[in-house]
């Protein structure tokens, strides 16, 4: 008897351990746990701290350069030979790193999509929209029609759809956003850092700007971006926006979060892979040793030629380091760049700590969207339309104003003349938006695009750059949009 | 007329052949029938009770004699015995012992009757126990090996079993270092990305592979097997539907009963090594490096160490009498003699009515390369008792820790060889102050290039003895496994069985290399469980014999892994997953992840044998697997068996010589592997976010899954001879099958749009044929002496069929040390592509010279394939070699005089190239003696890719070798009266035949598919000859 009860004891202790196991294999698929999504939304916000790296910055460099084609990689002999093996370096727009990060954010962004409810998650749901509509607007602009993937079952069979149904998909998930985002900075998920409902509509704004220029020309959209720029302005105070007094102190590293962000990206010096290292990019032509080409050195020509203003001086820095001059005259670093990627007193202060490469970076902020622009669109937008009134005026004089150090509040001899007929003004505006966002991640390139500006650009370039001819097959590339990498 | 059975399988298996079946746990014994006159015939039948079946092949001892015979096909025996009182001892598989006392004063017809031992129809003896008469086996190349066979093997691996036994089993022992290292491929290769490993079952329970890494059964004992049944036709694996694509190989343990007995072995072994490369000695290296760098124009470099100023170019170094230093054979500090010992002890019999079986086993081996170890800890307790008259209870612990120490070969071979070889002679004897300096003229002579993209490099400041003495690479394995099995029989034509198995495998592996500060650790485990209900069913009436089975069977298995790897730069640790290589599981790729699987199968199984003529077998298998958050799948796997005895026929009856010939066809179908995750989208957790003004981590997908994937899927169909004659002295065997395997696993890139990179995808068909052929034959069959020689045979053919999308899959690698490969439409699998060498430019004849096809590079020729285009490139790369054997064959020889014994085993693989990359990196290096008449003869050229990728390091591999050579003693005489003992003494790989230069033809390395495996010795760790002599007691 002992031995059956055992026995069956026994048994039936096996024969049901099947509750041994976790019935959810599937750890990351069903996302039960609020952490987990965080986790999606932070790996996101990774991801397109990637987009912006040498390489994006390259591909806007090239703007004024017209013999570039989008898709002709050219090897720069970036270093004079015979010191080290610096002597050829490969310097063509590495735009591969733009489209798969832009890529996976919208699949990351897809997974979420198709499991979080918009009751329970309303505001996971909103960012996610926010961020796929984000992505394929960075897409559109370089690559002009990608495809539309809303789901994460591979398909061979996606085609490449029109520019207008991009335009129309980021359209909507950005409506939904609209409905699904908190209300205003103070409600928003990290106030002052993750999208509001201010957010949603200003790069609503930014998304009519593009829609209505080059290469879908649909001008009745600059109505929908007057009219989104302008509840974004008039209701500044309750998203919080505003311009700051001093256009310097935009990129201190010190000076992360305030009232001109909308949209950033963010970056933190103390760990190694979250640090802002964009400033290692640099202008090779300032040491006059090697006065050689550099993809960018037509940006850097357009610099050159800006107002002589605040804005200029607070826009790039020059300096110089060398490396052991002593025992390698070669090993040397020259890190001028613009001080829109990095705080370069401080990337360099840090370059300096340690004589190792790898440790420099900084914890500047780098603005995928700040309040200045939407002004600018605001002001652009609304003379399309046709309407030259003073708050179209004053959108644009706060810029001019705060460029020359003045209060932008004020109004000063840096205004534009009244009276200026619709195609002057969009003129000084379209310059007035080239010169405040030059380097910056919104930078001159893609009003080119948008504008069109092909046949009407100079060609900038050095007389010391290295002449090249692009191959015949290349020359039939549409000279604004990338191709999808293969 | 009489008849003469050798109990033998301690000597050799006896492949069922339908009929006549020898099984004798553990013994050699011999019993030949005396004639002598003045002595009393016994005869009789042997039926199983409580039916008019006759048992073939039942054993008949005379207790306390070494005397005794088998039943032949009629179930009749025959003794002849001098008067007295004996007791007959009557013994069959899967039946109760019968002791049988016998006064024989006059000639005896006895009619005796075995009771069946239901509990041991469990899941193995649905095959196993029915060797002879079970109607499963018949029409069915199913194949046994015996205890006899793995109870004495040289290695305590169950898998050596397999060598060069089975025709249709491709077993490789791929690497020499202690623990288990076999790669067995069931007729040929069932997956190219995928496991084509086949799918063990012991005792019933199926053992999971999780990755390579949890593969396999190297917890075993080999002392506890009882017997090895494989299955290798899709007929009979369709039993195991989603897991047995690929063959299965089911093993029973020993389940204790009959006598009480214990039995103790020990075993001491030697293993030497001694073939070796040509390598320069330090003076000769620096010599050939100066002459090259004069010769061919080196590069310039200086050495120059700040401390010291500059230092001499080809420094040589004296010892204090003046000679050059270092001249040594640096191959000399890698290899060492390695040295093996086991004790085993184990006990079984029956006490109080429970029949137990228990034993403990402790093995440890020491490898032939320095600091390589491995020790296995084995403990088994199998026990069993009825309750009452209808139920039997079985339980059953197999618990087992392993140590392997530098043993494991990760991905690309052994580094301690590959590296340590390729070592600058002179470099280990310079001043410490100009290491650094001295590995720059090492991999100067032929050129920085080729070494950096090469493996090669990356060691370059290990010398020989921190390989060997400073890195670390153990991993230690822990199994644990408990089933408990109940048999109810119903009445004697109905049984139910009912089993529960729960088991726990886990491992941790770590690998520190100091020097190079860093440190990789993974740890993976499984929890598996298994349940099977049976019911089993009987019935014979008249002519007629049914077999019928119904089962359910659910297993389950939850695996999960965890890699943490540190690399330190030179500031701060990263983690890297790149060390750890885990093939056709994608999903393990980064810091870890988990897969649970459920497969539950609905399996029927009926036969019927009519007139024991004309037999016809079906398997229906209906199963639903269920695998992480994609795959979810259900598919009916089903097989059909035909076979006719024509022997039986009356137009045979006549034929007296002709025991048996059986014809069957048989087709089926089953899958391969369960996708282990491959479904499951890769998600990585390393992002890292400045969020929230503080630094957060993230996670996102980085590669797409195949959301919709499905297994391999495989349909077989074979037809088979087994021919018996002559007393069952010859006999021959024969099996032609087809192979189709439909949603053949390859990569396929993943669409930009969906984020780029690699994922599986069903888009092709492959087909294999392929002929086993097997003679045996008893050719001496004397009073005292007993030849028995046997040879397989067995060819395989394999190619892609069809690529859904026609792209071929190309496997190229810009190491110049890793051949490319190609899997294309209609190609055969394995193919090695690169440049085909045709030797010295200077020493062509001039009319070949003139060939359009002959190509010049440097002083170098190759072939050329595009003609238009003088250089030598790309596309001059033709195929220079095929890794896959075109035939392999194996023949066995066993010779038993008295109380003597021997056994001889050959194995051949024949038509197989290797890609020798131990060589080649020599050659890279700089080291090996052939470069030297070259560098002389100011060949230009060497210094070059093309040479590498050239068929000049394509070796034929095909070898012959003699894997086992073991004679044993086994008086009949006890020792004291009681202590039975047997001494044996056995050789391994004592004689190898090959024109392979390298270390070993048959060792190979590990890559990321299954087919280059094979294809490159990249530092395999060689097959060493081994001595071992062994000692068994029996109380």
């Amino acid at each position: 008897m002992k031995y059956k009860t055992l026995t069956l004891l026994s048994l039936a202790l096996v024969f049901s351990c099947d509750s041994l196991f976790h019935e959810d294999s599937d750890d990351y698929i069903v996302l039960d746990s609020e952490q987990e999504i965080l986790d999606i939304l932070n790996g996101i916000y990774a991801q397109l701290v990637q987009v912006y790296d040498e390489g994006y910055f390259e591909a806007l460099c090239r703007a004024d350069d017209i013999n570039l084609y989008p898709n002709y990689y050219f090897l720069w002999p970036e270093w004079p030979s015979g010191c080290g093996s610096y002597y050829s370096h490969d310097y063509a727009p590495n735009y591969e790193n733009i489209y798969h990060p832009l890529v996976k954010i919208i699949l990351n962004a897809n997974s979420e999509i198709l499991q979080l409810s918009g009751e329970k998650d309303a505001i996971f749901l909103g960012e996610f929209y926010f961020l796929r509509a984000y992505a394929y607007y960075t897409l559109a602009r370089f690559f002009g029609n990608p495809h539309l993937v809303k789901d994460i079952d591979v398909s061979y069979t996606v085609q490449r759809p029109t520019c207008e149904e991009v335009y129309e998909f980021i359209e909507q998930d950005l409506i939904r956003a609209l409905e699904l985002l908190p209300l205003t900075n103070q409600y928003a998920r990290i106030p002052g850092e993750t999208p509001h409902q201010g957010t949603a509509k200003s790069i609503l704004a930014e998304v009519y700007l593009s829609w209505a220029g080059n290469p879908i020309n649909d001008g009745a959209r600059y109505r929908k971006a007057v009219q989104h720029s302008g509840e974004v302005i008039s209701a500044r105070s309750m998203y919080g926006y505003d311009l700051l007094d001093d256009y310097g102190s935009l990129w201190k590293s010190t000076n992360k979060h305030h009232a001109e962000t909308i949209f950033g990206i963010y970056y933190d010096y103390s760990n190694v892979a979250t640090r802002n290292r964009i400033g290692d990019m640099f202008v090779g032509w300032l040491n006059d040793r090697f006065r050689v080409s550099s993809h960018y050195h037509p940006e850097f020509y357009f610099y050159e030629r800006m107002p002589n203003n605040s804005r200029k001086i607070n826009s790039f820095n020059n300096i110089e380091k060398r490396y052991l001059p002593s025992v390698d005259p070669c090993f040397f670093i020259n890190r001028s760049c613009s001080t829109k990627w990095v705080d370069t007193t401080e990337y360099f202060l840090n370059d300096s700590i340690s004589n190792i490469p790898g440790r420099y970076g900084t914890s500047t902020t780098l603005y995928l969207l700040r309040y200045a622009q939407t002004l600018l669109t605001f002001s652009e937008s609304r003379a399309r339309c046709g309407i030259l009134d003073d708050s179209t005026y004053e959108a644009v004089n706060m810029i001019r104003r705060r460029a020359n150090g003045v209060d932008p509040y004020t109004p000063s001899e840096f205004d534009l003349e009244k009276n200026l007929s619709q195609e002057q003004f969009i003129d000084s505006v379209v310059w007035e938006r080239a010169w405040e966002l030059n380097f910056e991640p919104n930078g001159r390139w893609f009003d080119i695009v948008r504008l069109d500006l092909k046949d009407k650009l100079p060609e900038y370039r050095y007389d010391f750059d290295f002449p090249y001819e692009v191959p015949e097959e290349y020359l039939q590339d549409n000279w604004y949009f990338y191709k999808i990498p293969e | 007329m009489y008849r003469i059975l050798i109990i033998g399988a301690l000597i050799l298996q006896i492949p069922s052949w339908g009929h006549l079946k020898a099984q004798e746990p553990g013994l050699t014994e011999l019993s030949i029938v005396n004639q002598s006159m003045d002595k009393f015939l016994i005869s009789g039948t042997i039926r199983r009770e409580g039916s008019e079946d006759i048992l073939v092949a039942a054993e008949i001892r005379i207790e306390g004699t070494v005397r005794g015979t088998l039943t032949d096909d009629r179930g009749k025996f025959s003794l002849k015995l001098k008067p007295g009182n004996y007791i007959l001892v009557c013994t069959y598989m899967g039946f109760k012992e019968k002791r049988v006392p016998v006064t024989l004063d006059r000639d005896l017809t006895l009619d005796i009757s075995l009771e069946v031992k239901e509990h041991e129809i469990g899941e193995v003896n649905v095959i196993a126990s029915l060797k002879k008469e079970d109607p499963i086996v018949k029409g069915r190349p199913i194949e046994n090996i015996g205890e006899g066979i793995v109870n004495t093997l040289n290695t305590n691996d169950v898998n050596d079993a397999l060598h060069g036994r089975i025709p249709g089993v491709w077993d490789t022992k791929i690497s020499g270092a202690p623990g288990d290292h076999n790669r067995i491929r069931i007729r040929g290769l069932n997956s190219i990305f995928g496991s084509p490993d086949p799918l063990y079952v012991v005792d019933g329970m199926i053992i999971p592979i999780v990755n390579s890494m949890t593969l396999g059964i190297s917890d075993l004992n080999t002392h506890d097997v009882e017997n090895i049944s494989v299955l290798k036709d899709a007929s009979s694996t369709a039993l195991y539907g989603y897991l047995g694509g690929n063959g299965v190989i089911l093993i029973d343990t020993k389940k204790g009963g009959g006598r009480n007995r214990l039995n103790f072995s020990y075993k001491k072994g030697i293993q030497s090594f001694s073939k070796r490369y040509d390598l320069m000695n330090s003076e000769e290296f620096l010599n050939t490096t100066e002459t090259s760098d004069r010769i061919l124009g080196g590069p310039q470099f200086y050495l120059y160490i700040p401390s010291k100023g500059v230092m001499p170019k080809y420094p040589r170094y004296l010892d204090p009498e003046g000679n050059p230093i270092g001249s040594d054979d640096q191959q000399e500090m890698l290899f060492t003699t390695g040295s093996l010992s086991e004790y085993n002890l184990s006990g079984q019999g029956s006490v109080k009515g429970i029949d137990y079986y228990l034993s403990g086993n402790y093995y440890d081996h020491h490898g032939i390369v320095e600091n390589t170890h491995y020790k296995k800890y084995t403990l088994t307790a199998n026990v069993s008792r009825d309750l009452g008259t209808k139920l039997r209870l079985r339980f059953l612990y197999k618990g087992s820790h392993q140590e392997h120490y530098n043993t494991l070969d990760n991905y690309l071979g052994n580094t301690v060889i590959f590296k340590g070889i390729n070592f600058e002679p002179s470099f280990n004897y310079t001043p410490d102050s100009i290491r650094r300096q001295s590995f720059r003229l090492y991999y100067n002579f032929i050129g920085t290039q080729l070494a950096r993209s090469s493996e090669i490099l990356h060691n370059y400041t290990l010398s020989p003895e921190t390989l060997i003495w400073d890195q670390e690479k153990s991993r230690n394995d822990n199994n644990h496994s408990g089933t408990i099995t109940g048999t109810y029989k119903i009445n004697s034509d109905l049984l139910v069985n009912a089993t529960a198995s729960l088991s726990f495998r886990n491992y941790l592996y770590s690998s520190i290399l100091p020097v190079q500060n860093q440190y990789l650790e993974s740890a993976e485990g499984v929890i598996v469980l298994d349940q099977q209900y049976d019911v089993k069913y009987h019935k014979s009436f008249g002519n007629h014999t049914v077999d019928a089975m119904v089962r359910y069977s659910y297993y389950r298995d939850n695996a999960f892994w965890k890699i943490d790897s540190l690399v330190n730069t030179v500031n701060y640790l990263y983690p890297s997953y790149n060390d750890v290589f885990l093939r056709g599981s994608q999903a393990v790729y980064g810091p870890g992840g988990s897969v649970n699987r459920k497969l539950s199968s609905g399996i029927f199984n009926i036969n019927y044998n009519y007139r024991k003529r004309y037999f016809i077998s079906f398997i229906c298998n209906y199963s639903s697997l269920r695998e992480g958050h994609y795959v979810k799948r259900n598919n009916l796997f089903s097989s059909v068996t035909v076979n006719w005895d024509l022997a039986r026929e009356n137009f045979l009856q006549s034929v007296q010589w002709l025991d048996a010939f059986n014809l069957y066809v048989n087709w089926g179908q089953a899958g391969n592997y369960p996708l282990n995750s491959l479904s499951n989208d890769l998600y990585t957790d390393d992002y890292l976010y400045a969020s929230g003004r503080q630094i957060t981590g993230g996670a996102g997908i980085f590669n797409l899954a195949n959301h919709f994937l499905v297994h391999e899927e495989v349909t077989e169909t074979n037809a088979g001879a087994r021919i018996s004659m002559l007393g069952d002295r010859l006999k021959l065997g024969g099996d032609y099958y087809i192979r189709k395997y439909n949603d053949l696993l390859l990569y396929r890139p993943i669409p930009p749009y969906y984020g780029g990179g690699l994922f599986f995808d069903n888009i092709g068909e492959m087909k294999n044929t392929g002929l086993e052929l097997s003679l045996e034959i008893i050719p001496i069959q004397r009073d005292a002496v007993i030849w028995v020689t046997k040879a397989g045979f067995s060819t395989n053919e394999q190619y892609v069929t069809d690529l859904h999308d026609g792209i071929p899959v190309e496997l190229t690698s810009s190491d110049p040390l890793y051949p490319d490969f190609i899997i294309d439409e209609n190609l055969p699998l394995g193919d090695i592509t690169g440049y085909k060498y045709l030797g010295k430019w200077k020493e062509l004849p001039e009319n070949v010279k003139e060939e359009k096809d002959v190509g010049k590079h440097k002083d170098l020729a190759y072939l050329r394939l595009d003609t238009a285009q003088i250089r030598i490139y790309e596309n001059d790369k033709t195929v220079i070699g095929n890794s896959i054997p075109e035939f392999t064959f194996n023949w066995i020889n066993s010779l038993q005089y008295k109380n003597f014994s021997c056994e001889m085993l050959w194995y051949g693989v024949v038509g197989v190239d290797k890609y020798n990359a131990t060589k080649a990196a020599t050659y890279i290096t700089g080291n090996h003696s052939g470069l030297r008449s070259m560098v002389l003869d100011t060949i230009q050229g060497i210094r070059d890719q093309i040479f590498y990728e050239s068929s000049f390091f394509v070796e034929d591999a095909s070898f012959i070798r003699m894997k086992t050579l073991r004679f044993s003693y086994r008086p009949s005489r006890k020792i004291a009266g009681r202590v039975g003992w047997e001494i044996s003494l056995s050789f391994e790989n004592l004689i190898t035949l090959t024109r392979y230069s390298g270390y070993d033809p048959e060792a190979s390395i590990y890559t990321d598919n299954t087919f280059t495996d094979n294809a490159m010795d990249w530092g395999a760790y060689p097959n060493p000859r081994g001595y071992f002599i062994s000692m068994n007691l029996e109380f």
